[in-house]
């Protein structure tokens, strides 16, 4: 029985990933970790459906989204989940290298719940990631209809 | 029937008809007044004859009062008798009543004592009756065709015991009064009145008689064919001697007396012999069945018939009622005149007078009708005459008034003289322009009336009359002249004289024609002025542009020597052609037609014309052309005006190829500009991501590498580590700059003071375990974006920081270099390591760097990004070093309007 994963983590950079694995690992979170390649398969995994169809029940505590993404992008996944009523109420934190402001008022403007930029070093990098999976999916009362919390508490 | 003659007819005509008129007038008017005379006299006879009538009838009124009367008096003596003694004989009756009854002459028809019998004595009383010699005696009625039947049984009976009665009537013996209702109430109401019943009182009429009170209640019967009768019952009480009332049940009978009122009347009238008056007696009692007891039968003429239920009354002028009660009757005597009556007292005046009257009017009439023919023959004689007089003088009137119309008709004033030039006539103008009436000048001398003077030298001008008079010759018009009216006042005239001959030629006089010119001459002045005027406005359109006439039809007909040297040809190489020759083909067959339309609408066209000048050149025109119009609107020629402006237009060109250009450079930046945000853009993103990798990777690396990496290793690891985060400062400082030249600036004041001490705290990490001396003046409030403004400070301040490390102290000074109102320059100076002015070009360019990085590291981007935001900002930056001597950078910034 494969077990429901409370974050879904958007990035296509497989550096990205395999840095943000290693981070979340140091916190002992990587099991709730599911990783989409793009945005589509963000989507997919979302609405339970291609590569996703076969996925437990229920929504994960939060979703990172990184911005640019092919296919499709980190504001686009923003914009389908806040436009949908039965999704809008997942906490989104959108992670970027860029610090435009331009992509900071598109992504507040579309409802995302936080935006972090990026650190330059690898050691902030693993801080702010595992900051972000402790808080949305530890710390933070998930809305009604999120998986249940993993029975394991991760030593901190 | 010649012309004369037909005038008379036509004027008699008329006369005639208004002496007929006043015939007619005469005759009406006096038949008219004779009418109003009869009606008033007619009126005056009524009157008299009324007062007449009235005063025979009231005489008479009181003749039959007095008889009626003298029959109730009578009954009243008998009634006394019974009442004396009660059971008198026959004989005693007959001795007190026959007198009574011849008195009355015919008017009583009988009188009768008719005792009160009760049912139960009836038998008795006949009995007794028939004892007395009277064997038939019955108590009886008498039906209706007059037969005798026995009484029917009642309670009581007033049975006939004894009567007397006229020659011819019977006496009644035996007949019961009770057997008649009519009677029966009579007897009732006769009783009640004299028992003092109220209510009988308030219905019927109490007579009084110098005897005292009795009462009486007439029966009217009227036998067939004969006169109406009147019943009246008295009655006699019991035990009632002296005739005062007593109780009902002691009536002991009635004396009754029957009248004919007819009768009585003619008694009573004969002494009057009312010719020509009828008469009537009325029984008014029953007002809704009045009832006629008489009506005269005295006038022949009166078609009246005694009738107890229609009281006709005959028709007649006058009329007079009086009431006459008698025995509680409402009776009535009525008088009405006839014929016969007026006839004998009417005099008829008023019908002479109507007579005599139309006699006269209509003698008036035919008086004045002949009287008025004869003036009207007169009349016409005298007209006849007077036209004859008419005819002759009408030539002379005529020539006279064409004369005189003429002259009141002539708008110049004429005045004429005789041949000693005394003036004979004027006309109004004349009059008007001296100022002398014709009247007053007649008889003067001309030179009195007409003083003229020479408008320029102001000395009397010869009269021309006199001038015309010496030579005989026509005097023309001569100018300058001026007339001193007799009121003083001066006019500028015009005048000519010429003389007068009679058919042998000889001077009768001089006619003088003149006229008031000074209107005209004014017009002269002005219109001589306006043409200088137009001649000088011609000049100047003249000088400054040109001008071409052209008819209708577009035929050039006129061009100014500026338009020639313009289009560089000759005059009469244009006139006669259109427009067409200038043609350049530069405007489309549109832009011609619109123009003609236009024109040819009678609206002025404006535009700007490309014309061939007969060289090939080119040459722009300003073009106004303002059609000229017909009275109907339509124009009859077109006069173009216009300037040359080849040059402007050659400039216009010109400033319109470098807009063009300019909006394409523009648009090619705009380009760039957009090309440069994507780049930036990407930058950010993508460049560094791969120094993250980098950075992540030599982590992970270490970690793999365990507790004790080589010392190679670990520097090898450090310098990665730092060229990552080199690369990273770099690629932020790049970006910073280019947000810098995008970014929307929010302009407001900034208190630099206030910014100064912030910057310097924010800059702590830097200046920590630095001895730095800072000296920081007052500085004024700016007008800047904040955040922008805060980079430079940020930019200057830690390159202060960073080029004094060596010094201790560093001495680092803000400060004012100077100020206008509008702007403020702010230095910021150091000791520190300065640098050569050589370089001083250099210093603001992007990556540009006057210090070796193992000297000073740095980006070679701050100051880049600090002048462009003073730039932007509208300031200058510019900097003076000396190399170890420090150095001074220097910006201007908008001061700020609040204070």
């Amino acid at each position: 029985m494969s077990t429901m994963k409370r974050i879904l983590f958007a990035e296509d950079s497989e550096r990205d990933i395999e840095l943000a694995l290693e981070a979340f690992a140091e916190h002992q979170l990587a099991d709730m970790v599911e990783v989409a390649r793009d945005g589509a398969e963000a989507l997919d995994y979302l609405y339970v459906r291609g590569k996703f169809a076969g996925r437990p029940e229920g929504h994960p505590a939060v979703v990172l989204l990184d911005l640019k993404m092919p296919r499709v992008d980190g504001l686009e996944v923003l914009r389908q989940i806040k436009a949908d009523p039965a999704l809008k109420k997942i906490p989104v934190v959108m992670m970027t290298s860029s610090r435009e402001q331009q992509d900071l008022l598109k992504s507040y403007d579309l409802g995302v719940n936080a935006y972090v930029v990026k650190p330059v070093t690898f050691a902030e990098f693993l801080e702010s990631v595992a900051q972000l999976g402790i808080f949305w999916a530890l710390v933070n009362e998930p809305p009604p209809g999120s998986a249940p919390r993993t029975d394991t508490q991760p030593a901190t | 029937m010649n012309a004369s003659e037909n005038r008379l007819k036509a004027v008699s005509g008329v006369s005639s008809r208004r002496v007929g008129g006043s015939a007619v007038l005469v005759t009406v008017l006096g038949i008219a007044l004779s009418i109003g005379l009869f009606f008033l006299l007619n009126q005056e006879e009524n009157d008299r004859l009324g007062l007449e009538f009235k005063v025979l009838d009231r005489e008479r009124v009181l003749k039959l009062s007095e008889d009626l009367h003298q029959l109730l008096d009578g009954l009243d003596v008998l009634s006394d008798s019974f009442r004396r003694h009660l059971d008198q004989e026959e004989p005693e009756f007959v001795s007190v009543a026959t007198p009574i009854l011849r008195r009355s002459k015919s008017s009583l028809v009988s009188l009768q004592w008719a005792p009160r019998v009760t049912n139960a004595e009836r038998a008795q009383f006949e009995a007794q009756q028939q004892s007395k010699g009277l064997v038939d005696f019955r108590i009886h009625d008498v039906e209706a065709d007059g037969k005798l039947v026995p009484a029917a049984a009642r309670t009581e009976y007033f049975p006939v015991k004894y009567a007397v009665a006229a020659e011819g009537a019977s006496g009644g013996i035996g007949f019961d009064h009770a057997a008649n209702a009519i009677r029966q109430a009579a007897m009732r109401k006769a009783v009640a009145i004299d028992q003092h019943d109220p209510s009988a009182k308030q219905e019927q009429q109490v007579e009084r008689t110098a005897r005292g009170v009795f009462t009486v209640t007439p029966v009217i019967e009227a036998p067939p064919g004969e006169q109406p009768r009147v019943v009246i019952y008295s009655p006699v009480y019991r035990s009632d001697a002296d005739g005062k009332a007593a109780a009902a049940d002691q009536l002991a009978g009635f004396c009754i007396a029957t009248i004919i009122p007819q009768e009585v009347l003619d008694h009573t009238l004969k002494i009057f012999k009312p010719a020509g008056i009828h008469m009537g007696l009325l029984d008014l009692s029953d007002s809704s069945k009045p009832l006629a007891l008489h009506l005269s039968r005295l006038s022949a003429g009166a078609k009246v018939k005694a009738s107890v239920q229609a009281p006709a009354l005959p028709e007649g002028r006058f009329y007079y009622a009086h009431p006459v009660p008698f025995c509680g009757r409402q009776w009535q005597l009525v008088f009405i005149s006839a014929d016969a009556f007026e006839a004998r007292l009417r005099s008829y005046s008023s019908w002479v007078a109507l007579g005599i009257g139309c006699l006269l009017a209509g003698l008036g009439g035919g008086f004045v009708r002949y009287h008025g023919e004869r003036k009207r023959v007169l009349e016409w004689r005298v007209e006849e005459r007077t036209r004859e007089l008419t005819a002759a003088h009408a030539v002379l009137q005529a020539r006279e008034q064409d004369l005189a119309i003429t002259l009141r008709s002539i708008g110049d004033a004429v005045l004429s003289t005789d041949a000693q030039g005394r003036v004979s006539r004027m006309n109004p103008v004349a009059e008007q322009l001296t100022g002398w009436t014709e009247a007053e000048a007649r008889n003067r001398p001309v030179g009195e009336i007409f003083r003229i003077i020479n408008e320029e030298t102001r000395k009397p001008a010869l009269i021309p009359v006199d001038d015309v008079l010496a030579t005989g010759e026509i005097h023309g018009l001569a100018n300058h002249t001026v007339l001193i009216a007799r009121d003083g006042s001066e006019r500028a005239i015009e005048d000519s004289a010429a003389p007068i001959r009679d058919g042998e030629g000889v001077i009768l006089g001089v006619v003088l024609v003149f006229r008031d010119a000074t209107e005209e001459r004014t017009h002269k002045k002005r219109i001589n002025l306006l043409l200088k005027d137009l001649q000088d406005f011609k000049a100047a359109l003249d000088e400054h542009t040109t001008v071409v006439i052209t008819d209708a039809g577009g035929k050039i007909i006129a061009c100014n020597d500026r338009f020639c040297a313009i289009s560089k040809y000759t005059r009469a190489e244009l006139i006669g052609q259109d427009h067409r020759i200038m043609k350049s083909d530069h405007h489309p067959r549109e832009f011609f037609h619109d123009l003609w339309t236009t024109i040819c609408q009678g609206r002025v066209w404006k535009g700007e014309i490309m014309n061939r000048a007969k060289d090939g050149t080119l040459f722009w025109m300003d073009s106004t052309i303002v059609p000229f119009l017909k009275a109907d609107g339509t124009p009859y020629q077109y006069v173009a005006i216009r300037t040359d402006i080849t040059e402007r237009k050659l400039a216009d060109e010109e400033i319109r190829m470098l807009g063009a250009h300019v909006q394409k450079r523009a648009v090619q930046l705009e380009v760039a500009n957009k090309e440069l945000e994507a780049f930036s853009y990407s930058v950010s993103h993508d460049l560094r991501a791969p120094i993250r990798h980098i950075e992540g990777y030599v982590e992970l690396l270490s970690k793999q590498l365990g507790e004790n990496p080589s010392d190679k290793a670990r520097r090898y690891m450090t310098t990665i580590t730092e060229t990552t985060k080199e690369m990273g400062q770099l690629i932020d400082d790049l970006l910073s700059f280019s947000r810098m030249g995008r970014a929307e600036m929010q302009k407001q004041a900034v208190d630099l003071n206030a910014m100064v001490a912030e910057t310097i705290v924010g800059l702590e990490s830097q200046t920590q375990g630095r001895n730095i001396l800072w000296k920081n003046a007052v500085l004024p409030p700016v007008q800047a974006d904040p955040a922008m403004l805060k980079q430079v400070l940020v930019n200057l301040f830690a390159n202060a920081i960073k080029y004094t490390r060596r010094r201790d102290p560093a001495e680092i000074e803000t400060g004012v270099e100077s100020e206008t109102d509008h702007e403020v320059v702010v230095f910021v100076r150091d000791n520190g390591a300065g640098f050569d002015m050589k370089y001083a070009d250099k210093l603001f360019g992007v990556f540009q760097r006057l210090h070796r990085a193992d000297e000073f590291e740095g980006t070679g981007i701050g100051l880049a990004n600090v002048r462009r935001i003073i730039t932007r900002h509208g300031g200058r930056i510019w900097a003076e070093a000396e190399v170890e001597k420090g150095a001074t950078f220097y910006f201007s910034i908008a001061r700020s309007t609040k204070s």
